[in-house]
């Protein structure tokens, strides 16, 4: 297997020292943020150096105390994340109302914060964002916005349209790299979709550093889409790929799709970034059922890929609903849909999800060869 | 002291009076007029100045539940694909259309004109979507802010001080959509929205629950209680479903005197009462007489549920321009019982009203309806840091399947014998 946790842990290390070391020499603040809803351009503009919170070593020691039943993994392991010390170098945390789980998160980390002025967790920042399409949804997405731009300022450098534009302008550059990517990702030889994951994992985890092209490999493996939930942990593209595929594509907050898009330039600056946060490609929960389930067909067409595999958390409610009809979508064009079922959030059973993978490559390689041969 | 007194006769009367409004809709959707189906966090009160009959979500999948409906209309869910365990509570009521049994709950649900819901958890509007696309019928969604800063302060201050504790950011974006809402309705029904009418329904609804708020706070410091929340539940939420309405009004004031009735007669729950319980969680709508057991068992009396306390503290609202404080309404009961710290500071200072001796809460061992994490364990220690015991319980309020009667009525008679009763002996001795 190419991936494993460890790899993905040696990333955020590095990008760790990495982002120390700016701020070191530059004096900027260390911004953490969760959620790919999250404008990297606002905080950037304010002059602090964005880094993305994600679970890089599972754990749950540092929370042991608050877990009970029923209890929400992805949460416990954010938290646990939180407080464990490896988030320790951030200066400020901005926490992103999607995925949906991280309002849970702010909830407990705020109250626990309140109740104990030692709890290590850095001082936070609410952003919200939301999907609807009316005009006062878009004018609260806005204001959002601005405040979160006045809040950040106000521990950096005050943020001003010309600062933002030119936030804009370097970040939407740096969003090229992401659709070159995209582009390897889909040609032949291409870039595996776990060497795929971690040059995106690297982009977001500090936006500061060029993404350097992921090795290219020629593979004549049945290409997926990788649709999951919004968990922050990577080894699942390891252990699909293992099967005997190549993830080309993927549907979560930490896949192309979530960054590819670049901010307008050509308006204000501050209803560009809503905009642009707002209309990202709709992933499971909160955006409309009916827009995601059409995206993701039309994804899944234009990246011509043979399957569509779902791994989808037991936790992810919000994405179970949709699992009918997106399967039937497929379909209906002609794109073989496999649901791994229920999966814990953390530690699947990897041998019994790779089982079920190669047989289901094996099915299809024979409707592709009965299709060939046709 | 007379103990256990026959069920009110107005709890007979609202149940007729609830159904006989049912079927009046029917007739009426079946002659073409508007009716629509919304979730519990929708302000009915929208509707009802609208005069746009509304029935909630969750009242609706009680009433399936209450008829031991649950297996299989969420089954029906899982024959069309959707696995098991999704959101049983929100999601029945869809199955209770999809199923094609013939003798549905009250003749079943009438086809919803308009389907409303908000979009907190990302599970309620993809079951609005799916309802609305099968059905054809369309899917309103409002989206609620978060409380990213509030202030700590008494929580009954909440009907007068709502601006300054919700906060006038969250308050104008969820008044807003009320208005795109409005506006949305006239053009779907054809019904205009009557401001007279909306400030009569804001009176009327704080009319009714200022009686909830007498009725708790005679309940709270009645020894033994006159009423438990066998009672209490179903008096509570069948006029809550027509709040605003004069009819609520008045049926809120029937409990308010029936409660001050038995107090004066001395009938009460329980004679031998010797503990009182909160019960946390939702209300165990299939099996209500489950709560009795533990009076005949131990004098342990369930005195308090969150229907009756979100009556009396969540709803009230005074002042302020009316739709401002409809949407300040919504927030505030929600933020009163899922957000910390309204939640923590409300339990205790219910608990200490009530004179609760011990906590039964409801967990889910599937994970519960969305993403909890802390939050049950933050309410826990502040009763126990008030001296008051906490168990938690695995169940499901509308799914009979998830409810283990036989290991819970032990696990709850152990904590009552080994957590409570050595506490109240040693009150006792002492």
């Amino acid at each position: 297997m190419l991936s494993s946790t460890s790899t993905f842990s040696s990333l955020f290390s590095e990008a760790v020292t990495a982002a120390v070391a700016l701020r070191a020499a530059t004096g900027r603040k260390i911004v953490g943020y969760l959620g790919a809803g999250v404008p990297i351009e606002i905080i950037a503009a304010a002059g602090h150096i964005p880094f993305r919170i994600g679970v890089f070593q599972p754990g749950l020691k540092s929370v042991e105390r608050f877990l009970e039943m029923g209890d929400s993994d992805v949460v416990a392991q954010l938290a646990n994340a939180m407080l464990d010390g490896s988030y320790a170098f951030l200066d400020y945390v901005v926490v992103g109302n999607t995925p949906t789980f991280n309002i849970t998160l702010f909830h407990f980390l705020r109250e626990s914060r309140r109740l104990d002025p030692s709890f290590p967790a850095p001082p936070m920042i609410f952003h919200e964002i939301h999907h609807g399409e009316s005009d006062t949804i878009a004018a609260f997405n806005v204001e959002s916005c601005r405040r979160l731009a006045d809040q950040l300022g106000a521990l950096g450098t005050k943020v001003t349209d010309a600062s933002l534009r030119a936030a804009i302008e370097k970040i939407n550059a740096r969003r090229q790299e992401i659709a070159r990517l995209r582009t390897l990702r889909r040609q032949s030889p291409g870039a595996s979709g776990t060497e795929a994951l971690m040059a995106l994992t690297r982009w977001q985890l500090f936006a500061d550093r060029p993404l350097a092209d992921p090795p290219l490999q020629t593979r004549e493996l049945p290409r997926v889409l990788f649709s999951g939930s919004d968990v922050s942990h990577f080894d699942h593209y390891a252990i699909v790929e293992a099967a005997g595929c190549t993830i080309i594509a993927d549907d979560h907050d930490w896949g192309e799709e979530a960054l590819l898009s670049a901010v307008d330039t050509g308006s204000d600056p501050f209803i560009a970034i809503a905009t642009r946060y707002a209309n990202q490609t709709p992933r499971s929960a909160r955006w409309s059922r009916q827009k995601r389930i059409a995206s993701f067909v039309e994804r899944a067409i234009e990246a011509k890929v043979n399957g569509v595999v779902l791994w989808i958390s037991e936790e992810d409610q919000a994405s179970s609903w949709d699992v009918p009809a997106l399967t039937d979508a497929l379909a209906a064009h002609g794109v073989a849909t496999l649901d791994l079922g229920k999966q814990p959030a953390f530690d699947s059973d990897s041998a019994a999800i790779v089982a079920k993978l190669r047989r289901w490559l094996y099915e299809l390689s024979l409707q592709r060869n009965e299709t060939e041969v046709a | 002291m007379s103990a256990q007194p026959n069920r009110a006769e107005f709890l007979a009367e609202n149940s007729a009076y609830n159904k006989r409004w049912f079927h009046d809709v029917q007739t009426q959707v079946a002659n073409g007029q508007p009716f629509a189906f919304v979730n519990v966090d929708t302000p009915t009160e929208i509707f009802k100045a609208m005069g746009i009959p509304v029935v909630v979500n969750q009242w609706w999948a009680s009433v399936c539940s209450a008829r031991k409906r649950g297996p299989e209309y969420l089954s029906a869910l899982n024959a069309q694909g959707f696995r098991e365990g999704l959101c049983s509570y929100c999601s029945m009521s869809l199955g209770s259309v999809i199923a094609t049994d013939e003798d549905k709950p009250w003749g079943g649900l009438p086809k919803p004109t308009i389907l409303v819901t908000n979009n907190d958890c990302g599970s309620k509007r993809k079951i609005f979507e799916v309802w609305g696309e099968r059905e054809n019928i369309p899917v309103f969604v409002l989206e609620h802010p978060i409380l990213d800063n509030p202030p700590r302060a008494n929580i009954e201050s909440l009907r007068h001080n709502w601006e300054a504790l919700i906060g006038t950011r969250q308050i104008d974006f969820l008044a807003n959509q009320y208005k795109d809402l409005i506006a949305f309705l006239e053009e779907q029904t054809g019904r205009a929205f009557d401001w007279d009418r909306f400030t009569q329904v804001m009176t009327y609804v704080n009319e009714q629950e200022e009686h909830y708020a007498k009725t708790r706070n005679l309940i709270a410091k009645t020894y033994p209680a006159p009423m438990n929340v066998i009672e209490q539940m179903p008096a509570t939420m069948v006029p809550q479903w027509h709040r605003g309405t004069a009819w609520g009004v008045e049926r809120a004031q029937l409990f308010h005197a029936e409660v001050e009735r038995r107090v004066r007669d001395g009938e009460v729950s329980c004679a031998h009462e010797q503990h009182r319980l909160m019960w946390l969680g939702r209300g165990l709508w299939h099996n209500l007489p489950f709560y009795r057991y533990f009076e005949e068992q131990y004098g342990a009396v369930f005195v308090w549920s969150v229907y009756l306390a979100i009556a009396s503290d969540g709803y009230p609202r005074y002042g302020g321009e009316p739709l401002r404080a409809l949407a300040s309404r919504m927030l505030g009961i929600f933020a009163l019982v899922g957000e910390v710290p309204f939640v923590t500071d409300w339990y205790v200072q219910e608990a200490k009203r009530a004179g609760i001796n011990g906590v039964i809460r409801m967990g889910d061992e599937r994970g519960g309806c969305k993403p909890v994490f802390g939050r049950r364990h933050l309410v826990d220690d502040v009763l126990e840091a008030a001296g008051i015991p906490v168990l938690t319980i695995s169940g499901d309020p509308v799914d009979p399947r998830a409810w283990d009667e036989d290991r819970l009525t032990k696990q709850i008679g152990e904590f009552i014998a080994t957590r409570l009763t050595p506490i109240t002996k040693a009150g006792t001795s002492s």
